[in-house]
């Protein structure tokens, strides 16, 4: 996406469909600087504000380099860097060293998705402006927010309270950076 | 499951709606008061866990010949103790991640608590073998450290196969848990009426606002590491199993071990969480999320699981006469009617014969029954082991080593007092956090509002 | 040096809580007598300054003790005039052992010992290979005999009426006895000593009797009561059918290392000599040599008699009467080149002595397999003779030289009273036991490695005693003693020995002393004695609920002479696995007709006296028959008694049978520790047993495939192979693994929790039932396996391979996962769960702790090691001086004590070696060698040579 939408016009909804209505509205009129907020994913919510992410592929690459990094060093460590006969089983004992590596994958991947989700999300980030908002808060589980980006917008922002007042926002306010 | 048979209770009471379900989860850990019984059971628990630090310290000053071990058993309570945890430990990863990826509905509302339930089981499992080190203060030599004293882990020893895999799965299930809870988090954090527990969750929530692009990111992320968790959960136990199946002593050396292992995870991982589920949903209203519905559909994996359990059981006697090896024979003739005989029965009973009460819908729907059955079941489990690592050690090839093995007090402060300690600590945890997902059951709720 | 150095630091703590006063009274009254107050100020400068106010009693005597201690280990080095063994560098190296020969003198008997020191430290003892009475063989007794030199417990100083005195105030008083009783010839003067074969004890006592003829010389020795003028030497080596007469010759007398030799060699079967001697033994109660027979008959220990003339009748008519054991003896004796040899017990009636005789006699092995000589003991008048003088008034003073008569007489003997009634008794002894406390005066005894000695062998031959180290607590020989009071204050103990030998030039005597031996000593034979007719007694028909009571001296702590080392206490009795203290055992059947199980506790009472022991099962036993082990209950100051003392049973008349003792069951358990729980091998092919008939057997090795590669030892390949067949079970290899490789002693509690730490031992299993029961031994150390088990699961190489294929344990690596332990089929691996060994300086038994060998902390993992410090020195010393390391120059400790030579320990690489043709050989085997561990360690079958092992399938 864009860059990350966090002033502008913020509508509240009450439900999801009504959110999603909204969204698609904005698009009609041209509006691509769009953020919704919602109390749980909402289903189609993300496509129509075109979010991608490339986090499986980082998690992919994560897994590779664990498991890479943890074979090696076995490898390195008991042909090159200390070889002695334990117990009469072969220096390279691959099948062995399988376990390790097969943990240090899953360990490497997770890594990766967990800071990468947080990265990619720019969190922790404690305030933003929208905290600002008196009609935003998480705490009930029936509140939808839609926040326009004011700056990019054709339309004034008069047209857009109008705009929003047709699809159902119970609250209209503005959100400055 | 999508469509459930109108006899089924609902995963989900109809009484449950968008503004009900945040009230009723944050209640637990925002409300101002708690029931008094609740604080009766943490302190007693408390004491439990005084238990565990005094049996702790007494090992690690007098020595770990204070524990029940001898040569040929050097291996007994603690490792019994370990792989108990860890298989409770398991319920949790499975329930998040297995029915997530399988979309079971069902497992919205008892995850949390779940995850909970592994994050404690497996940190309790990981301290055992350190405890039981004799010198333990050297446990880190297990790790690839570039120390000087010693070159590296022995690579080819189950053991370091055991750290990797344990401190993975924490790790994993430790990320899978916190990230779960940073909606929830935030959630508390705007309905926190105190400053401090406006900051405190602040803070935990990591500024959380519920975007739709960070909700696209996070269940991303939470279906990788669920996809991730999933072939963990598995290796976890099987590497415990390991111990034991590379080992040559008959008892342990047993191909069958890593799935029966596995399974009689899933089992006593189950019994658990119905112990733990039955008492929360009872002391803090929550039926209307955790219903009848998951006790059912808990016994019914329990059910399956015991059933595999149970057919471990019958291969390996079956595999010891057939292999014809006269020492796999010996072993199973003496856990049947050696010295630990009736040790081996009461475990039949317990994991075997209490099992196939769970045949009967009238048992799996009745709230208190499960719980017993469920003690039942984790004692029989704690058994299972005890019958697998000692009753073996005791009478291997040379009847010159054969020997018996007599536990002491700190071997049952330890047992007692880790439970005591497992149990403190989930109290501790539904007093503090969301002990259910609130976004989650709000996901749920709605969804199943549009299935109609 | 350090250890006076802490030693120092503890007192001074003692110091501190000390109160003044009587202290310096007892220094004063010491120092008018010189010496000490010098010495300890001396040690302990600062101390003497700051010592002030009152101090008890105990307080002075700890340092006293401690001080007399430490001035020994500051004299720790050898005594001048000593030679060393081998030929010696110029000067001692740092951290090389030397080897010193010298003897130990066990029951009166001299054992030839080379003894290793470390900078004048004794730590080990081997035997001398140069010696008859060892032949390079040690028993359990020899090899932690070093114990006792270093054990706290030892008296320190010299007694009168318990107060501390000195040596010099000794002497004095013996100069006043001297002049009391030479005017009156001696009469009322008496000495008591124990077995002895000193010449110079023989020479002072004549010398003394030549001025004071009427000084009477009392002898008790409660091992060997009898001390016939001519005793039997034998050489079972030339012997191919051997008959013991309830005879334990392979674990008692002082032969019995000579025997297992000469019997081992006659029964070595290897694939070009097919051929063993055969050992018929009648046995009252189980003993080693009983075991190790091939036919072997159950008699009542009562009856012996009775068996004896019936095999003698047989034996005159030929009529192969009587059972298979008769029946085949006079097969056997029948056949024309038959070399028999019949061996009566040492505490044998004068029936089956002389039917021995007459036998032996007439089957033409006097003067072949058996030679009589005259006894090489002094000669003295029994116990019994002594209370009757001291009764009588004919005694009046006593010199005490060794025995602990109040601990050893027989209880119907008021040696008590007696002793009591004297004006003086004065004591000589190496602890303070009732009879030293009951003495008037006391006097520390120099350990025989402290001591300028002398000792004959049991077949005469003589050796000097030369001492390895200073008395570490100003111990004084027997002979200073008795020189005292023959009015020679000024002698050394060296002059006294030296003074008994003049027919030796100083190069001779320097020759002896290098040598362990004089040459040409040994006693000549003589005729054996007079045939006499006796007729057999009755045995006393053993009405079927009476109970017969066997009291036999413990194999280890003898008749409590070695009763305070701890390493025999902890050590398990060859045939009970026994530990820490003495039972009363008894057949299941017997235990069945009493009502008692297994640790229930007993009350034995005999004529009015009465002893209260643990039950202890032992199949072994005949019916009706109840054995209990002498030697336990001695107490001395210091230490605490271990077990019972069933002295308070025997009667004066000797003979070690009590018939009709009644056994009362009481309401009380007491655990018997033993170290072995298990009997039977479960029909597993543990140890290998083949009838004689059957070799060479087909050698099944069954071609194991591998997935493992092969490892090349560069430069050896260490192995090793233990003969079954020689093994006689009597634990000197363990006893010497425990000195050499520094195992702690963990006590009784621990053991009873499986903790013992011995890291090899002999397993012991009973195969068959009934009258051809029998039992085999076989030792267990760790088989160095080639594809170890326990190395690939330690999570942090604490346990890997040497180049040279042994199975290392690094314990400065483990970190204690026991998984190792786990992993061993074997089970050989021990685990230090508490802090066994105590690392205190001021400890004297830390002087006793092998330098080479390094002391293992709590919470690791030990394990035999081939003795990796031996193999190791050996490979420095080929290095240095280029030169291959030559077959059987490298032994282990187990197989250096082995009297019966039954381990081989080699170079496998070496085909020509000796543990290679061993593990060549058709019956060699591994243990559990299904497992394809590849060990080491190798086993060769037991042979079993019974006339009816055609038929026998051996099991």
């Amino acid at each position: 996406m864009a860059r990350p939408v966090d002033s502008g016009l913020l509508a509240m909804f009450r439900s999801p469909e009504a959110l999603l209505g909204a969204v698609d509205r904005m698009r009609e009129l041209g509006l691509t600087a769009l953020e919704g907020f919602t109390p749980y994913p909402v289903t189609g919510l993300p496509e129509r504000l075109g979010a991608r992410t490339r986090l499986p592929v980082w998690t992919f690459i994560g897994g590779c380099i664990g498991g890479a990094a943890i074979f090696g060093l076995q490898v390195y460590s008991v042909l090159l860097n200390y070889p002695i006969n334990v117990g009469g089983r072969p220096l390279f004992s691959w099948p062995a060293f399988l376990v390790p590596t097969f943990e240090c994958v899953v360990l490497g991947a997770a890594l990766v998705a967990f800071f990468g989700m947080l990265i990619g999300n720019q969190l922790p980030r404690l305030h933003h402006p929208v905290f600002d908002a008196e009609s935003f808060t998480l705490a009930t589980g029936d509140r939808f927010y839609l926040l326009v980006g004011g700056t990019d917008s054709h339309l004034g922002i008069a047209e857009l309270r109008k705009e929003f007042a047709e699809l159902g926002a119970e609250t209209i306010e503005e959100v400055r950076a | 499951m999508a469509s459930d048979p109108p006899r089924d209770p609902p995963v989900l009471s109809p009484g449950a709606t968008p503004r009900s379900i945040p009230a009723a989860i944050s209640a637990i850990p925002l409300g101002p008061k708690l029931p008094r019984r609740f604080w009766w059971g943490f302190g007693f628990f408390f004491a439990l866990t005084l238990v565990f630090l005094f049996s702790v310290t007494w090992v690690l000053v007098e020595g770990i010949g204070t524990l029940g071990l001898d040569i040929p058993a050097a291996w007994a309570f603690p490792i019994i103790n370990t792989v108990w945890w860890i298989g409770i430990g398991h319920a949790g990863t499975l329930i998040s991640a297995v029915l997530l990826l399988l979309r079971q509905r069902w497992r919205n509302s008892i995850n949390r608590f779940a995850e909970a339930m592994t994050l404690l089981a497996a940190s309790l499992a990981a301290f055992h073998p350190i405890l039981h080190l004799g010198r333990p203060q050297y446990f880190y030599w297990l790790l690839p450290l570039p120390v000087t004293h010693m070159p590296w882990p022995q690579w080819r020893s189950p053991l370091v196969w055991d750290f990797f895999a344990i401190g993975t799965y924490l790790i994993v299930s430790l990320l899978f848990w916190y990230m779960g809870l940073i909606p929830d988090l935030a959630v508390l954090r705007d309905r926190a009426k105190r400053r401090g527990a406006q900051v405190a969750y602040g803070l935990l929530a990591l500024g959380w606002r519920g975007s739709a692009h960070h909700w696209h990111r996070f269940e991303t992320a939470y279906f990788l590491i669920a996809a991730l968790a999933t072939p963990l959960v598995v290796s976890v136990h099987s590497v415990i199993a390991l111990d034991f199946t590379s080992a040559i002593i008959p008892g342990y050396h047993s191909t069958i071990f890593p799935p029966y292992f596995v399974a009689g995870a899933l089992y006593s991982g189950f019994a658990m969480v119905v112990t733990i589920a039955v008492p929360l949903r009872a002391f803090f209203g929550l039926e209307a999320f955790i219903t009848l519905r998951h006790i059912d559909n808990a016994a019914r994996v329990m059910l399956g699981a015991g059933g595999v359990v149970a057919f471990g059981y019958v291969s390996e006697a079956y595999f010891a006469w057939y292999s014809g090896d006269e020492y796999e024979r010996y072993m199973i003739w003496n856990r049947a009617f050696g010295d630990y005989g009736w040790l081996f029965w009461t475990m039949l009973a317990c994991n075997v014969g209490a099992l196939q009460l769970l045949w009967f819908r009238s048992v799996r729907r009745s709230q208190w029954t499960m719980f017993a059955l469920a003690m039942v079941i984790n004692i029989g489990m704690w058994i299972e082991r005890y019958v697998i690592v000692v009753t073996s050690l005791t009478r291997d090839f040379l009847p010159s080593a054969w020997n018996t093995l007599a536990p002491t007090w700190t071997d049952f402060g330890l047992l007692a007092g880790s439970l005591g300690l497992f149990f403190a600590l989930m109290f501790l945890f539904v007093r503090l956090l969301p002990a259910l997902s609130i976004s989650e059951v709000e996901e749920l709720q709605h969804e199943l509002k549009e299935a109609g | 040096m350090s250890v006076t150095g802490s030693a120092r630091g503890t007192l001074r703590g003692r110091l501190e809580t000390a109160a003044p006063a009587r202290f310096w009274q007892v220094l004063e009254e010491v120092s008018a007598e010189g010496g000490f107050s010098h010495r300890f100020s001396a040690e302990f400068p600062e101390i003497a300054e700051r010592l002030s106010g009152a101090v008890d009693r105990r307080t002075t005597l700890k340092l006293m003790g401690a001080a007399l201690l430490s001035a020994g280990l500051a004299g720790c080095k050898p005594s001048k005039g000593i030679a060393p063994y081998v030929d010696q560098p110029e000067f001692t190296v740092p951290g090389k052992p030397r080897f010193y020969a010298t003897s130990l003198v066990l029951d009166g008997y001299a054992i030839g010992v080379l003894g290793e020191t470390h900078e004048g430290r004794p730590t080990k003892l081997e035997g001398n290979p140069a010696h008859p009475g060892s032949l390079g063989g040690t028993d359990a007794i020899v090899q932690t005999a070093v114990y006792t030199l270093y054990s706290a417990d030892r008296s320190r100083y010299v007694r009168r009426g318990g107060q501390p005195a000195t040596w010099g105030a000794f002497q004095a008083e013996m100069a006043e006895l001297r002049d009391t009783y030479v005017s009156r010839g001696g009469a009322g003067l008496g000495v008591l000593i124990g077995a002895e074969t000193s010449p110079t004890l023989a020479r002072q006592l004549d010398a003394l009797q030549a001025e004071m003829p009427a000084l009477a010389v009392y002898r008790h020795s409660a091992t060997t009561p009898r001390n016939p003028a001519v005793v039997p030497v034998y050489r079972f080596d030339r012997a191919d059918v051997i008959v013991s007469l309830d005879a334990d010759f392979l674990a008692e007398g002082p032969g019995r290392l000579a025997h297992a030799r000469q019997f081992s060699d006659s029964r070595r079967v290897r694939r070009e000599a097919a051929k063993m001697s055969r050992l018929y033994a009648l046995e009252g109660v189980p003993s080693l040599t009983g075991v190790a027979a091939d036919v072997r008959r159950k008699i009542r220990p009562g009856a012996l008699d009775e068996a004896v003339s019936e095999i003698a009748a047989a034996l005159e008519s030929g009529a192969p009467a009587g059972d298979k054991f008769i029946a085949w003896l006079v097969a056997d004796l029948g056949a024309a080149a038959s070399r028999a040899v019949f061996v009566p017990p040492l505490d044998a009636s004068l029936y089956v002595e002389a039917t021995a005789l007459a036998l032996n006699q007439r089957f033409g092995a006097v003067g072949d397999r058996v030679i009589y000589i005259a006894s090489p003991e002094i000669a003295g008048a029994p116990l019994e003779t002594l209370v009757t003088d001291a009764e009588s008034g004919r005694l009046e003073q006593l010199v005490i030289l060794g025995p602990d008569v109040l601990h050893t007489a027989p209880g119907d003997l008021d040696i008590t009273g007696a002793l009591q009634r004297l004006a003086r008794v004065y004591h000589h002894g190496l602890h303070v036991d009732r009879t030293a406390r009951l003495a008037h005066w006391h006097v520390p005894a120099a350990h025989d490695l402290e001591s300028w000695s002398d000792g004959r062998a049991y077949e005469g031959s003589a050796s000097i005693l030369q001492p390895l180290i200073a008395p570490l607590y100003g111990g004084v020989t027997k002979h200073q003693v008795l020189a005292a009071l023959a009015g020679d204050f000024t002698s050394s103990a060296q002059e006294l020995v030296r003074g008994t030998w003049p027919s030796l030039n100083d190069e001779a005597w320097f020759e002896a002393l290098k040598s362990g031996l004089i040459e040409g000593s040994a006693a000549a034979a003589t005729a054996p004695p007079a045939a006499t007719s006796v007729a057999p007694a009755t045995a006393v028909d053993g009405a079927t609920d009476a109970v017969d009571v066997v009291l036999r001296p413990d194999p280890y702590f003898s008749d409590g002479t070695h009763a305070a080392n701890l390493f025999l206490a902890e050590l398990p009795r060859p045939l009970t696995k026994i530990v820490w203290g003495n039972t009363a055992e008894m057949s299941p059947d017997t235990a069945a007709r009493l009502g008692v199980a297994q640790d229930d506790v007993v009350e034995l009472s005999a004529n009015g006296r009465t002893v209260v022991l643990p039950v202890f099962i032992h199949p072994g036993m005949p019916e009706g028959v109840i054995a209990v082990a002498l030697g336990f209950g001695r107490e001395i100051e210091g230490s605490a008694p271990i077990g019972v003392n069933a002295f308070v049973l025997a009667r004066r008349d000797g003979g070690g049978v009590l018939s009709e003792v009644t056994v009362q069951k009481l309401d009380a358990k007491e655990h018997v520790v033993t170290t072995q729980h298990h009997h039977s091998m479960e029909g597993r092919d543990i140890v290998r047993e083949l009838p004689l008939a059957a070799f060479p057997p087909e050698r099944n090795e069954p071609a194991q495939p591998t997935l493992y590669p092969e490892y090349e030892n560069p430069e050896e390949a260490w192995g090793m192979s233990i003969d079954l067949n020689a093994c006689i079970g009597c634990m000197a290899c363990v006893a010497a693994c425990q000195v050499e490789n520094n195992s702690p002693v963990v006590g009784r509690e621990e053991v009873a929790r499986g903790h013992e730490m011995h890291w090899l031992r002999v397993d012991r299993y009973y195969a068959g039932d009934g009258d051809d029961q029998r039992t085999l031994f076989q030792p267990v150390p760790c088989m160095q396996c080639e594809d170890a088990p326990c190395e690939v699961v330690c999570p942090v190489n604490a346990t890997v391979h040497t180049a040279d294929g042994i199975n290392a344990q690094v314990y400065n690596r483990c970190v204690g996962t026991r998984y190792c332990s786990q992993n061993c089929p074997y089970k050989v691996r021990r685990f230090n769960f508490f802090a066994y060994q105590d690392f205190a300086e001021d400890n004297p038994l830390s002087l006793l702790m092998n330098p080479d060998v390094s002391v293992r902390e709590r919470g690791v993992m030990e394990k035999c090691t081939y003795c990796v410090q031996r193999t190791r020195a050996a490979q420095i010393e080929a290095n240095i001086t280029d030169s291959p390391i030559t077959d059987g120059s490298v032994m282990t400790a187990c197989q250096q004590a082995c009297p019966s030579r039954a381990i081989t320990f080699g170079n496998l690489k070496d085909r020509s070696s000796a543990v290679a043709r061993e593990k060549g050989e058709p019956h060699a085997y591994a243990l559990l060698e299904e497992l394809n561990t590849k060990p080491r360690t190798t086993y060769l079958a037991r042979i079993r040579n019974a006339p009816d092992s055609e038929e026998d399938d051996g099991e």
